[in-house]
């Protein structure tokens, strides 16, 4: 009863809980509990008549949002939870009081934090991230390089997001590198002279060298079936790669695929080398297109030199069969003459003959591939100029008229790049940099280029700038704004014409307008990346590559496996979204996304290829779900074993909204006063730990919610005993648990359940709050309320279709003011 | 071949701002030999300013001084001194001139008289701070502002302050995760004067283009660093009117933009000045560039050899590395990699337990290792009538003893034998001298006037 109540404080604000500080009031919640407390814990030491340490408890202002005391009060909280406080001589607070004392200090603080940022204003106007940057410079440009690359990674902000206005910053040296991939990229997109030379080679067979067959110095060996001797090249520019391949796949299994690389052989040690692509290859034959550029890849220097055989660079091709595995064969002629024994002095005679080739299988006998043709193009252009020098250096009948020509290229490129119309003034000053530069420039076009690249370090390029309202009633974001939220909320990118189009009728705003836009926006390719990067962040995906998996435990675990457990992930949001499903999905169903190597891992039957699709799971599986999917287990394991805290605060934080308090400082380690810990199992641990007084606080609302997932190992695999881990012994796998209100759980398809049945409000909330602070940029605070309300009421109302609730959202005053 | 790179000799004296001033060094430098190819893995060079010194038959230069700090999270192990595994813990036993390495600092073993190991040492200020938070404040020594997180200036921006206008770089921000990272969980050491984290870089790749990519003295680059000024101007403008339609908070976040504008515009000027002393030309195969943290041991040895050829090349005289961060970080995986127990935290974690001191311990020594690589690298090259190292203070420690606390941080000082400092002792100290105190100490040895650092109480006792 009371953690329940305790409980219903930590969901933050709302409707949801029973009892609420922040709704009720944390002040009148003082008077009416906690001071009682206080007075007789505390103040006989800390009051009036000792003032201890000079704080006193009896003069503390229980007013963190205006009162001066917040920092006195942090320090009683974390005294409280380190278990210094009441000193042990002195009168100890029951749990029930220090349950209390610990849980409306905490909510006071969240609230004064809170208060504090709505003093300073909401940040509205942010900078572009990384990923907007660059797919907001390959749309205005049309050119897709890797425009980003040299940008530092951004901080994500407490909810997780990489797109937080407060959280992104900006510094001398992204300003130096936004400039250089302005150049850069202006030198690709316009263009002088003559068409470059192309550069041609093809072939049917391997070619064949010396390349390293054994691990040297660290450096692991290549053994590629094909190889494709570049000996002429360009440097740089876009290069294309037709590959033929069919495979023989005799027993129906799992398709084969290339894995293709590109780089170049510096002496007989390494091979520094980029991975282009892989591609599943059928019986059929098929020809693969690949596309990259050449400057991504590593570069032999201006002098060659080694003995492998190869001068420039190279193309290789892998085989690998459906789980990864080099699909190699004895009796196959291989890209490079066969590891000869090598001869030593001592047992040269001992040494046996090299076994002649054994004759080749013919193809079609067993798991194969052939390559039959390898066509490679560079620099490949689609013509000339290119279609960004057309788009940008369009023709005018101004184009005889310098000063007048320049003006209408400005408006032209100003207007996309700040993604609004510009002002004369605006164009006329850029255009006075124009007039500067030209006059010690030789070409027109470099020139222009130059201009350009001041645009694109311009803060209205750089940030998503949104004005401050004329008037003070009214937030309202204006068309141009409205167009630029939705498409960096839905694409992660600038605005296309429609959007634009529609902006400077002054309709955009118009709801059914607006819901047909917000549909054709789903319906886009580019909505890939709002289900990408809204994903990743809001589940955390990326601490999938934080945990190192130990072979010692998981000899079999490929770190393949990690990149297409996030693809799991993402595609269900993907399938439950396009599909206009019940995001309830999400906690469970009786379907998920598979490929072929994650379905093996699962041990489930299936998908062929890698390729994504969707998978009907037979009635009592444990994978429907985002509880069963091998990303949230994987990342929160520790590489070793399960790691239920981790996913218990996972759960409570990303999926029912009620993040647990961070650990107080110096937390006192567990082990110091209980050696033979680690002989005990986990469950056993945290049962120790919650006896800890300092702990129990917390973990008793923590621990339970990951024990029922205790199936599942490190990696995410099912298992019903828990391997001898270190000292431990092998035990039976225990997942009863008791959550905090009392419910007993069994195992995780009882927690599904459970959340579906009796946490899906809470779950509604926490997808409603992300979404919200994900669209919007920046953290929500008090003032988004009401909002939050009544988009969880609607989306909860509306069987919790995702579609339905970005509409009703992107309509609401809330995403429409500032 | 000619291993000499040529520099001029004014410019390392001052911070030279008038253009006449420019233009003499200019002439100075027109004399020397400048087209040079530098071996990185040349250990015999001849430091390229000394010979210029001799052809101008000027007084005798000031040597640059430099410094290199070097952050690893999570602390060390402490077993007991009577311990059966003492030889894991990361602190020498004895104490002063009689001490003895263990296993740990082992590697350091052959350039003990370059320096110093100190226990005790600790931030005030930060002792209360959350465990994993004090990252962010190792080279700041203050406490982080509540809510806000804010900063101060850090030891490396403040002596970039004084001695980072001789160089082309005023300094050099490194990481193994790059960015900056979550505040209380930063992947950068360095912060500005107003307490904002500088982005580190972490690929080896980028951080050679930032030392050797730079503009060079073509007429094309001139005119580019022209345009820059032109262009920057601009958008400074821009930026400014655009504020004044902003609202408050956003106007904050604008006026980052508006100072990182304004100190490119200074860095370009600064290029500008140097448009006519050549980049040295370095070997870039000498080099693994390609390095990724995948392979802990060739990602560590790029990215020492880095910041030992931008010493080398008088390319910058400070740096400063953070291996891994007290968050989510790359590093947490290299125990891992390099086939020890995995995740670095975790060690960290169990350094306490049986057998958790090796555990950890191992993984210390490597990074003993690595360290000790660099300074005998700076060691190995000489400089006037020293070596590199004897004008290079390398600071090399964390910010946690065992996990979680911020207290006796396992710290070392290398060299600056020839900047006043005396070495091969193991100090100790109470909890009442701050850390900062070698900052203080440090400063100074860099010839920059300065008596106090946030909490310091003067210099540290026992280093001069």
């Amino acid at each position: 009863m009371l953690i329940r109540f305790l409980f219903g404080c930590l969901l933050g604000f709302g409707g949801v809980a029973r009892f609420c500080w922040a709704k009720d009031g944390l002040l009148p919640a003082y008077e009416k509990e906690v001071q009682p407390v206080l007075k007789s814990l505390c103040f006989e030491c800390h009051g009036p008549t000792k003032a201890e340490g000079g704080v006193r408890f009896d003069r503390l202002d229980p007013d963190l949002v205006n009162g001066p005391h917040a920092e006195t009060w942090h320090d009683a909280l974390d005294q409280l939870n380190l278990g210094e406080m009441p000193p042990r001589k002195a009168k100890q607070p029951t749990p029930h009081q220090r349950r209390l004392l610990t849980g409306w200090i905490q909510a006071a603080l969240r609230e004064a934090a809170e208060a504090k940022r709505l003093q300073n204003g909401r940040v509205v106007t942010r900078r572009l991230t990384r990923y907007e940057y660059a797919n907001t410079m390959r749309d205005l440009l049309s050119l897709d390089l890797d425009f980003a690359r040299d940008l530092p990674p951004e901080p994500a902000s407490p909810e997780g997001f990489l797109n937080n206005g407060a959280t992104l910053e900006m510094s001398p040296t992204q300003i130096e590198i936004y400039l250089k991939a302005a150049r850069n990229a202006l030198a690709e997109a316009i263009v002088t002279g003559q068409r470059p030379q192309m550069y041609q080679c093809s072939q049917t067979e391997t070619a064949t060298g010396k390349l390293p067959t054994k691990r040297i110095a660290g450096h692991e060996p290549v053994r590629p079936e094909f190889i494709l001797d570049l000996r002429e090249f360009p440097r740089h520019g876009q290069f294309e790669l037709k590959i033929t391949a069919q495979a023989a796949v005799p027993s129906g299994q799992g398709l084969p695929k290339i894995r293709v690389s590109i780089g170049h052989v510096p002496g007989i040690i390494h091979v520094p080398r980029g991975l282009i692509g892989e591609a599943d290859v059928s019986e059929k034959p098929q020809t693969f297109t690949f596309r990259g550029r050449m400057e991504d890849f590593p570069q032999p220097g201006p002098i060659a030199f080694g003995n492998s055989g190869f001068k420039g660079m190279i193309v290789m091709i892998d085989f690998l069969d459906a789980d990864g595995n080099e699909l190699r064969y004895r009796d196959r002629k291989y890209a490079q003459p066969q590891g000869r024994a090598k001869k030593k002095k001592s047992n040269a005679k001992k040494q046996p003959e090299p076994a002649a080739q054994p004759k080749p299988l013919p193809f079609g006998d067993r798991l194969d591939i052939v390559v039959t043709a390898v066509e490679f193009k560079a620099p490949v252009v689609e013509s000339w100029p290119p279609p960004s020098h057309r788009r940008l250096l369009f023709d005018s009948e101004n184009s005889g008229d310098e000063p007048r020509y320049v003006r209408e290229l400005l408006q032209h490129f100003m207007e996309l790049a700040y993604r609004r119309p510009v002002s004369k003034e605006e164009i006329e000053r850029t255009a006075n940099l124009f007039e500067t530069i030209r006059q010690q420039t030789d070409s027109f076009e470099e020139a222009v280029r130059e201009t350009f690249a001041s645009v694109l370090v311009s803060p209205h390029f750089l940030y998503i700038v949104e004005n401050r309202a004329p008037n003070a009633d009214s937030q309202r974001v204006t068309e141009f704004e409205l167009a630029s939220r939705l498409s960096y909320f839905l694409w992660s990118s600038k605005p296309d014409e429609q959007l634009f189009d529609l902006a400077g009728k002054a309709s955009l705003h118009e709801p059914e307008l607006l819901e047909h836009e917000v549909r054709r926006m789903l319906a886009d390719e580019r909505s890939s990346e709002f289900i990408r990067r809204f994903v990743d962040q809001w589940l955390d995906l990326d601490a999938l590559d934080r945990v190192a998996v130990n072979p010692e435990y998981f000899p079999d675990f490929e770190n393949d496996l990690k990149e297409h457990m996030r693809q799991e992930t993402q595609a269900c949001f993907a399938e439950i979204l396009h599909n206009d499903r019940s995001a309830l999905e999400l906690l469970d169903c009786d379907w998920t996304m598979l490929n072929r190597p994650l379905a093996k891992h699962y041990g489930i039957d299936g998908p062929r290829s890698s390729k994504f699709e969707r998978v009907m799971l037979k009635p009592g599986s444990r994978r429907g779900g985002l509880l069963g999917q091998g990303a949230f287990l994987l990342a929160n394991s520790n590489g070793e074993d399960s790691h239920p805290i981790k996913r218990a605060v996972w759960i409570l934080d990303r999926l029912l909204d009620s993040p647990p308090a961070p650990p107080p400082p110096d937390v006192p380690e567990l082990d110091a006063e209980s050696p033979d810990l680690a002989k005990l199992t986990l469950k056993e641990q945290l049962a120790v730990h919650r006896e800890k007084e300092s702990c129990a606080n917390c973990h008793r609302g923590i621990d339970p919610w990951g024990i029922p997932l205790e199936n599942f190992d490190a990696v995410g695999r099912w298992r019903t005993k828990v391997s001898a881990h270190r000292k431990r012994r092998e035990t039976a796998v225990d997942a009863v648990s008791i959550l905090p209100n009392g419910q007993k759980i069994n195992g995780m398809q009882q927690l599904r359940r459970y959340l579906v049945e009796e946490r899906s409000q809470w779950f509604a909330r926490s997808v409603v709050k992300r979404l919200m602070a994900y669209a919007l940029g920046r953290s929500l605070d008090r003032g988004d309320r009401e909002a939050v309300d009544a988009l969880t009421n609607e989306f909860v109302k509306n069987d919790f279709r995702l579609a339905s609730l970005i509409i009703d959202f992107v309509r609401s005053e809330a995403f429409q003011t500032k | 071949m000619n291993l000499t790179v040529g520099r001029s000799n004014g410019a390392v004296k001052s911070n030279v701002t008038t253009k006449k001033q420019r233009e003499s060094i200019m002439k100075k430098s027109w004399q020397l030999d400048r087209r040079t190819a530098l071996k990185a893995a040349g250990v015999s060079m001849a430091l390229p300013w000394l010979e210029a010194m001799t052809a101008a038959g000027t007084t005798q230069p000031e040597l640059p001084r430099r410094m290199c700090a070097i952050l690893f999270p999570f602390g060390i192990a402490m077993p007991k001194d009577n311990a059966e595994d003492r030889q894991w813990g990361w602190f020498p036993t004895g104490r002063g001139k009689d001490y003895q390495l263990t296993n740990v600092l082992k590697p350091l073993q052959p350039l003990m008289d370059d320096v110093t190991v100190f226990q005790g040492l600790s931030h005030p200020r930060c002792r209360a701070m959350n465990g994993h938070d004090t990252g962010d404040t190792f080279l700041t020594a203050n406490n982080l502002a509540p809510v806000t997180y804010q900063n101060t200036i850090s030891l490396d921006q403040y002596a970039a302050e004084h001695i980072g206008r001789q160089t082309r770089l005023g300094s050099l921000t490194l990481s193994t995760d790059g960015g900056v990272g979550p505040r209380t969980r930063t992947t950068t050491l360095s912060y500005t004067n107003k307490g904002q984290p500088i982005p580190a870089l972490s690929d080896p790749k980028q951080v050679f283009e930032r030392l050797f990519g730079q503009d060079g003295a073509s007429k094309k680059d001139r005119r580019k660093l022209e345009n820059s000024e032109s262009i920057l101007d601009l958008v400074l403008d821009q930026s400014k009117s655009l504020g004044r339609n902003l609202g408050v908070a956003d106007q904050r976040k604008l006026a980052e933009f508006e100072t990182s504008v304004r100190e490119v515009e200074q860095r370009v000027r600064r290029s500008r000045g140097w448009l006519d002393v050549p980049l040295p030309d370095v070997d870039r195969d000498s080099i693994v560039l390609d390095a990724t943290t995948d392979a802990p041991k060739e990602y560590l040895k790029a990215i020492y050899d880095l910041q030992f050829l931008a010493f080398q090349t008088d390319l910058t005289r400070i740096t400063t590395y953070q291996i891994g961060s007290y968050g989510p970080s790359r590093a947490r995986k290299f125990p891992g990699a390099l086939g020890l127990k995995p995740d670095w935290h975790g060690l960290a974690h169990a350094a306490g337990k049986k057998g958790g001191p090796e555990n950890i311990g191992r993984f210390d020594r490597f990074l003993a290792e690595n360290l000790a690589r660099f300074l005998m690298r700076l060691k190995e090259t000489p400089e006037g009538d020293g070596n590199l190292l004897d004008r290079t203070l390398v600071l090399y420690g964390s910010s946690n003893s065992r996990t979680h606390q911020n207290r006796n941080y396992p710290l070392l000082l290398a060299g600056g034998g020839k900047l006043g400092l005396k070495h091969n002792h193991f100090l100790h100290f109470d909890e009442k001298t701050p850390m900062s105190n070698v900052f203080v100490t440090m400063l100074q040895a860099l010839g920059i006037e300065t008596e106090r650092f946030v909490d310091s109480t003067g210099p540290l006792d026992g280093l001069t």
